[in-house]
């Protein structure tokens, strides 16, 4: 199945964004969590402060459906 | 043919006032909120929103006034001939939402003109741009 | 309408002076020279400290001046162009203090024609500023006295008109509570150094101003153009959603899962109820509505309600992240109407959440050691996760009742009546409390507490993301990253625009400056910038030295806990500085900067930053550093360029 990470900031750069300036798709086999997702494209998640789908926080166990689109947000600088 | 006017969705606006800001800079090329043709009127503490106030297109400011000075363009907005505004206020009394001006710089009333700028910058979705097709007269 | 008569574009050209003493107001023309060299905000703040209070002035006495700056950017159609800055010698860390704040009044008082207000005195009785276009006048606020901020402002607002913007003071400020903020728009403050404070020892209780005017910039149209495009690219970025819904917050988890999440007063750096407590709890239990900045649509702001049994429902913006993290999981608690029902009890008294969590925390600690007692707290107990204990501990504070008056000047000096080791757990440099982050396993965060002008606050360096990606246990290389990042955050404050929007949204530093030279119709690059900052950082060390007359060193130093406990639970158990790998620290920072290994700017780095003057005075009292056998380095800090992935 097919899944899209969205970031920007340096945690964009890490993703290597290759559908638009954001976004990345990842072809998958089979349900994986997004920790396990991020991990297969090499992405430490120690980068990744907010994991956000369809308007809602979800956390690095999350397991995506065919075609949804995952924004991942870098810690802000503090505040 | 088609009408248009801003539409206000509530809850949405969070008070940011680019709206007032970018009209102001488009009418009258000036960083001054108070010449803007709308206003976000904040109801804090309780219950704690901002409500944007837009011209409504009622056309009351057009009946009273006393120079015939405001006229209704066909997209739906009602303009001031500005060499025939003599300022009077005449269409501020009778204005709901309050949302016709003065201000000391400027020698006419300020009403929207359906530039639309506002609802460009609006990122929350409280202004948004809503059309109406116009019925044929009988 | 107050244009005035500035030819540099951004200002709105008149700057007032007010003898609060005497009642004397004065206008005179903004000073352009000192807004282009030393940036508004901030930069003049340190500047007109440093020219016009004694050394040995009392923070809460008449000699001290209160300042109000606006920006020259304030108000300018820049996103987040809202700020103001507050500034006088801190009666927290009697050194140099300014705080930022968003909201509205900044822009409010370029509209109404004046970029500084310079305050000097105390006024014989309370008063407020009432600014209305060309209208200033001090007015009697003797009916408002007493009353919290929160409180007040709807009452102003009644008295006076919707279309002020009104800050205030509550009973903390009023109180000479050292940690006491300035509060605006029902939730934003001015919360760090206690400006609150030094409003309340001169009396003053609120500002209010009215602004009909505009302001002129150098180019309106390339202004404008700049600007839109910025707006129009950021709506899309994959940030701006998750920014909007929650804020800050949201990052209270990432902090938790990640070990720097301040727990029981630093005891511990991971929380395990933090599900109560987060920024999804936040959203889904207490939102009222997302509340904005002018020109700012980030909307950061959560304006919330606090539901808990037995207590009036309340509202208030927050809380963002340092208030959940400070009140939060540093005070135990579970529920985050808990932390939201704090965080409006301390915004309406008018006390730092954050430096108000650190002390109520302290003092929970020194409750759990036995070092208070329900004796010392007129029979009442201060055990972690209580409200109720919260809340009757903050008003024994705030009006300085038994052992209240101990912790009314923050947790250093705390410590130092309460002794017997607490000194150890107070959680502060310099005398101001620690930010929301633990810095015993991220390095960099630990020498940027230690570093900070104004003590134990991370708005100046945040390096949290760059300890991890370096290694949270090595200490070498950090110094400079600190020192890059002490030079472009506090430009923000200089220029009162949020660092939030323009540092979260791929905006880069250029693109900053060249909205900056649209606006004033200066020729200045990045480079400038930088210098100024750094200028403005190295008098702001010199003036600190001066007045509290001691090798620098000697107060660059975290509490104890942060080398002698190692971190107990959680992800990060077990990690934690040594005392030497801190010296590493300071010694690499120091021959970063220029300074000597005392931490004394040498007369080189004050040359090269036109501060001779500064350098004469240092020297006079023996604190000017020693050559650098090496030299200085020819550019100090660096800009952390994180390795390709």
């Amino acid at each position: 199945m097919i899944v899209f990470l969205r970031a920007g900031g340096q945690l964009r750069a890490m993703l290597r964004p290759d559908v638009d300036h954001y976004t990345r798709k990842v072809e998958i086999d089979g349900e994986k969590t997004v920790g396990e997702i991020l991990n297969y494209i090499s992405l430490d998640t120690a980068h990744v402060a907010l994991i956000h789908v369809d308007g809602r926080m979800k956390d690095l166990s999350y397991r995506p459906s065919d075609g949804q689109t995952i924004t991942l947000q870098p810690p802000v600088s503090g505040g | 043919m088609e009408t248009k006017r801003i539409r206000v969705s509530r809850g949405k606006c969070s008070g940011c006032r680019l709206c007032m800001q970018i009209c102001a800079i488009s009418r009258y090329h000036e960083i001054n909120p108070q010449k803007a043709s709308l206003r976000i009127e904040a109801h804090f503490p309780q219950p704690g929103l901002y409500m944007p106030k837009v011209c409504v297109q009622c056309g009351k400011c057009m009946e009273v006034c006393p120079e015939g000075a405001i006229y209704r363009r066909d997209d739906g907005a009602y303009i001031v001939r500005i060499e025939d505004c003599n300022n009077c206020g005449e269409c501020i009394a009778v204005c709901k939402p309050g949302v016709i001006f003065q201000h000391p710089d400027v020698e006419h009333v300020i009403i929207c003109d359906n530039c639309f700028k506002c609802t460009e910058l609006c990122n929350t979705g409280a202004i948004t741009i809503v059309t109406r097709p116009v019925k044929e007269s009988t | 309408m107050a244009y005035g008569s500035a030819s540099s574009r951004g200002l709105a050209g008149t700057t007032l002076r007010i003898n609060l003493t005497t009642g004397e107001i004065r206008k005179y023309p903004t000073d352009e020279k000192l807004m282009r060299e030393w940036f508004g905000g901030r930069g003049a703040i340190a500047k007109i400290l440093y020219d016009e209070v004694p050394r040995d002035a009392d923070p809460l006495g008449p000699e001290n001046l209160f300042i109000i700056s606006a920006g020259v950017m304030s108000g300018c159609f820049i996103p987040a162009g809202a700020k103001i800055g507050f500034g006088s010698i801190s009666p927290l860390t009697n050194g140099h203090g300014d705080s930022n704040m968003g909201g509205h009044l900044g822009p409010a008082l370029k509209f109404a024609g004046y970029d500084m207000v310079i305050m000097s005195g105390i006024s014989p009785k309370p008063s407020y500023l009432f600014i209305d276009d060309d209208k200033v006048e001090l007015r009697d606020a003797s009916r408002y006295w007493g009353m919290g901020s929160l409180e007040c402002e709807p009452v102003m607002k009644k008295d006076l008109g919707e279309d002020f913007e009104i800050a205030t003071i509550g009973p903390a400020g009023e109180n000479g509570i050292r940690f006491s903020c300035i509060t605006h728009d029902f939730g934003r403050q001015a919360g760090r150094t206690g400006q609150g404070a030094v409003m309340g020892s001169k009396k003053l209780k609120a500002i209010a101003v009215r602004g009909t005017g505009g302001i002129k910039v150098h180019d309106l149209d390339k202004l404008t153009e700049h600007v839109t495009a910025i707006i129009k690219r950021t709506q899309t970025h994959p940030n701006m959603a998750p920014w909007q819904k929650y804020g800050t917050a949201f990052f209270i988890d990432w902090s938790n899962t990640n070990a720097v999440l301040p727990t029981r007063n630093f005891q511990t750096t991971y929380c395990e109820d933090i599900a109560g407590i987060d920024g999804e709890a936040l959203v889904e239990k207490c939102l009222i509505t997302h509340k904005a900045c002018f020109g700012c649509w980030m909307n950061c702001g959560k304006y919330t309600k606090a539901v808990l049994p037995g207590k009036q429902t309340v509202y208030l913006e927050g809380p963002e992240y340092e208030t959940g993290a400070l009140c939060g999981s540093n005070l135990g608690m579970t529920d985050i109407n808990q932390v939201a029902y704090l965080n409006w009890l301390m915004d309406n008294v008018g006390m730092d959440t954050m430096s108000g969590g650190g002390v109520v925390a302290f003092a929970m600690e020194c409750f759990q050691r036995g070092l208070i007692t329900t004796d010392d707290l007129e029979g009442h107990t201060l055990n972690w996760g209580s409200v109720e204990d919260a809340e009757h501990f903050i008003d024994m504070v705030v009006h300085r009742r038994g052992i209240g008056e101990y912790f009314s000047g923050g947790t250093k000096r705390a410590a130092e009546k309460i002794g017997r080791g607490s000194e150890r757990f107070a959680m502060q440099v310099k005398g101001q409390e620690m930010s929301g982050y633990d810095g015993r396993y991220a390095p960099g965060m630990l020498l940027s507490y230690m570093t900070c002008d104004i003590g134990a606050h991370h708005n100046r360096s945040w390096t949290i993301t760059v300890d991890m990606a370096e290694g949270r246990e090595k200490v070498e290389g950090r110094a400079k990253v600190v020192i890059y990042l002490q030079h472009i955050r506090p430009l923000f404050d200089c220029w009162c625009i949020c660092r939030l929007f323009w540092g979260e949204l791929d905006i880069e530093p250029e693109e900053i400056v060249e909205a900056l030279n649209y606006i004033t119709g200066w020729d200045i690059d990045t480079a400038e910038a930088f210098k100024t900052s750094e200028k403005i950082w190295n008098l702001v060390r010199c003036h600190y030295l001066e007045r509290n007359r001691a090798n620098g060193r000697t107060f660059d130093y975290p509490p104890a806990r942060s080398w002698e406990d190692k971190i107990p639970s959680g992800p990060g158990a077990g990690k934690g500085l040594t005392k030497e790998q801190i010296e590493l620290m300071l010694d690499e920072y120091y021959a970063g900067r220029g300074w000597d290994n005392d931490g004394n700017p040498s007369r080189e780095v004050l040359h090269d930053l036109a501060l001779d003057f500064a350098a004469d005075n240092v020297e006079k009292i023996g604190l000017l550093g020693k050559p650098l056998p090496n030299g200085i380095p020819a550019v100090r800090g660096e800009r952390y360029k994180p390795k390709a992935f």
